[in-house]
């Protein structure tokens, strides 16, 4: 293990726990709300 | 890495491009600065379950019913919503309109919604499950807003999905659909269509069966509304209606915007929705 | 060569398997209706439209702009709000494999890119993109995905717009706007001038990638910036050996059009390897951060 990989194994964990900890603790549900009716601003409708 | 000349300005020719999708964006935004969300007159009810939406889908029957389907993170729903208040506000009672929030799974946040916008048209909050039986029900895809018209008889008349201008909602309120329009003048006597009743009372009571009975037989089956004041929908219904609260069963005989006094028996309705007749 | 032509089938491959196995939803496309299982809560780590009738995941920078935009959200970080929790969440996800290698995404996972490598087969002129315009993306990223859709709202009460998804998204207005308009045929969705602009978008944007590499992934790709900018201190980077001849045949090959002789640690870089197939002295080489080599850029 060399000092340069220290940043990026932080960075990893840190995203890792990021994940784990938003979608645990958040509601990810609010992506999926989206995510799961049609999106009439991409089809450029809304 | 050397290139000719004429590099520097091909070099910038990204800045264009990239501000170019700024065009629509203002395009977008500036005629939305005119929108306002709060309407004149009292804030409607916010209710919450299907029940509550058949009730007042109920509560519409003879009239046209435009039900609106949002939610609070939609900005469109949202963009529209005072437009549709504004179709109710001036076509109300002939056009009923109902709002519909299908995608909160919180009520609170269509709670406080519902609360800063002061809008007059009713609400109502489905839960996840709930607004997946009903989408599934009136075979809507995902999509939002959808807004439904209703005939005065319950039939689909059309349905849009994307936000619509005021100028088109009152077009589809119209319906191109004269007998959902409320008969101001002569209505040429004996037609039941111009003639509506509210039925106030316990359903189960004797008096409010009989009142039932009197008033389809005066305004047909599609004109009679029964509300059960202790119900909160039917009651928040009323309230909506401005219907009064009375200790016995009452029946309320309604032409167009105009109503009747308040009849407690068969013959006292009669008598009124005669006069009510003769009178318009 | 050869080394080479294997590896572009394996990238291939591997493209057309997530292709596949993000877009399990065939039906989407019969019934003109799009998913809705609850796959959907998690990004897929590419530009795809959540409203392409047969995605099973969500896009990315679709869903921070929703989340950003939503009504209230500015704040909401600091106040525990639900969903601003589920942006920190979201944005690990897209951010991992950013942090493992840079944009290597973009080079196995995303359809977008795929259809750009693929549209680049076909034989015509070559335009190159002067490499001043990669700026380009990062301007994308920070205005319509992040500021605009944050900061404009216009409707009272309301949050704002995805204004990347809603004026720029040629994935979206091709794999989902068009598709579903079609499926619709104009009976309940108003198309209007908004839907023009984008398929004018599009329509120019998909006739660029025959001329040009990759060029919605160089000049206007959010995600791209995004991963781009985190790659810098990715833990996998490229390596270039001091035996290097210069002979240029490593940008011949780059699907994104990078001298990766003269910028190893470039930001647009998506790890595909190609260059390393193609070097006809192997000097090019992935280097994982963790190897001690030879203290070199």
């Amino acid at each position: 293990m060399t000092k340069r990989a220290l940043l990026p194994m932080v960075l990893i964990a840190a995203a890792a726990a990021a994940a784990l900890a938003g979608y645990l603790l958040g509601d990810p549900w609010v992506i999926w709300r989206k995510a799961a009716s049609v999106c009439l601003e991409c089809i450029g409708v809304g | 890495m050397k290139k000719g000349s004429g590099r520097r300005l091909r070099d910038w020719f990204w800045i264009p491009i990239v501000l170019a999708f700024l065009v629509p964006v203002v395009l977008v935004v500036a005629p939305g600065h005119r929108e306002t969300a709060s309407s004149s007159g009292e804030a409607g009810p916010l209710l919450e379950g299907r029940g509550a939406l058949d009730s007042l889908l109920q509560a519409s029957s003879g009239r046209r019913l435009l039900v609106n389907l949002w939610a609070t993170w939609c900005t469109p729903c949202i963009g529209e919503l005072p437009h549709l208040s504004q179709v109710r506000d001036s076509l109300y009672p002939s056009v009923e309109v109902v709002a519909v929030s299908v995608g909160d799974p919180d009520v609170e946040a269509v709670r406080r919604f519902h609360d800063e916008a002061g809008l007059s048209l009713p609400m109502v909050w489905l839960d996840a499950a709930a607004a997946r039986r009903l989408t599934d029900e009136w075979e809507v895809a995902d999509v939002l807003p959808v807004t439904i018209a209703f005939g005065p008889g319950g039939r689909e008349e059309s349905r849009v999905a994307g936000a619509r201008s005021l100028e088109f909602f009152m077009a589809m309120a119209a319906g191109g659909d004269a007998d959902s329009l409320p008969a101001g003048e002569d209505g040429d006597g004996g037609d039941h269509g111009v003639l509506h009743v509210n039925v106030v009372g316990p359903p189960d009571s004797p008096e409010t069966t009989a009142l039932l009975e009197e008033a389809m037989r005066l305004a047909g089956d599609e004109g009679v509304d029964l509300y059960d004041p202790r119900d909160p929908a039917d009651s928040a219904a009323m309230d909506s209606l401005m219907l009064p609260r009375m200790d016995v069963p009452y029946a309320q005989p309604c032409v167009g915007a105009a109503c009747g006094r308040p009849s407690t028996t068969p013959s006292m309705l009669a008598e009124t929705a005669a006069g009510l007749l003769a009178g318009s | 060569m050869a080394r080479l032509q294997r590896w572009r089938i394996a990238r291939r491959i591997i493209q057309l398997g997530f292709l596949g196995a993000t877009n399990l939803y065939l039906a989407g496309w019969v019934r003109g209706a799009i998913y809705t299982g609850s796959s959907k809560m998690f990004p897929i780590p590419g530009l795809h439209c959540y409203s392409c009738p047969s995605s099973v995941l969500s896009c990315p920078v679709g869903s921070i702009q929703s989340i950003v935009s939503s009504p209230g959200f500015l704040g909401g970080l600091s106040s525990g709000r639900a969903d601003a929790l589920a942006l920190i969440g979201l944005l690990g996800l897209v951010l991992l494999p950013a942090f493992v290698a840079g944009r290597i995404a973009c080079a196995y996972v995303c359809p977008f890119g795929l259809i750009q490598d693929l549209m680049y087969r076909i034989p015509a002129p070559r335009l190159r993109v002067p490499a001043s315009w990669r700026a380009g993306k990062y301007v994308m990223l920070v205005l319509f995905v992040l500021l605009l859709p944050m900061v404009l709202r216009p409707v009272p009460l309301a949050g704002g717009d995805p204004w990347f998804c809603k004026v720029v998204c040629p994935a979206g207005t091709s794999l989902a706007g068009w598709p579903l308009a079609l499926h619709d045929g104009g009976e309940t969705l108003q198309l209007g001038w908004l839907f023009g602009w984008k398929s004018a978008v599009a329509a120019l944007v998909l006739a660029w990638f025959v001329f040009s590499k990759r060029p919605f992934c160089r000049v206007l790709c959010p995600l791209g910036a995004l991963w781009g900018a985190a790659g810098k201190a990715s833990l996998v980077r490229m390596r270039v050996s001091e035996d290097c001849i210069d002979c240029g045949l490593c940008r011949d090959v780059c699907p994104v059009d990078i001298q990766i002789n003269l910028e190893p640690a470039s930001a647009e870089c998506i790890r595909c390897g190609e260059c390393i197939r193609a070097c006809p002295v192997d000097a090019i080489s992935h280097r994982p951060a963790w190897r001690k080599d030879h203290e070199e850029g």
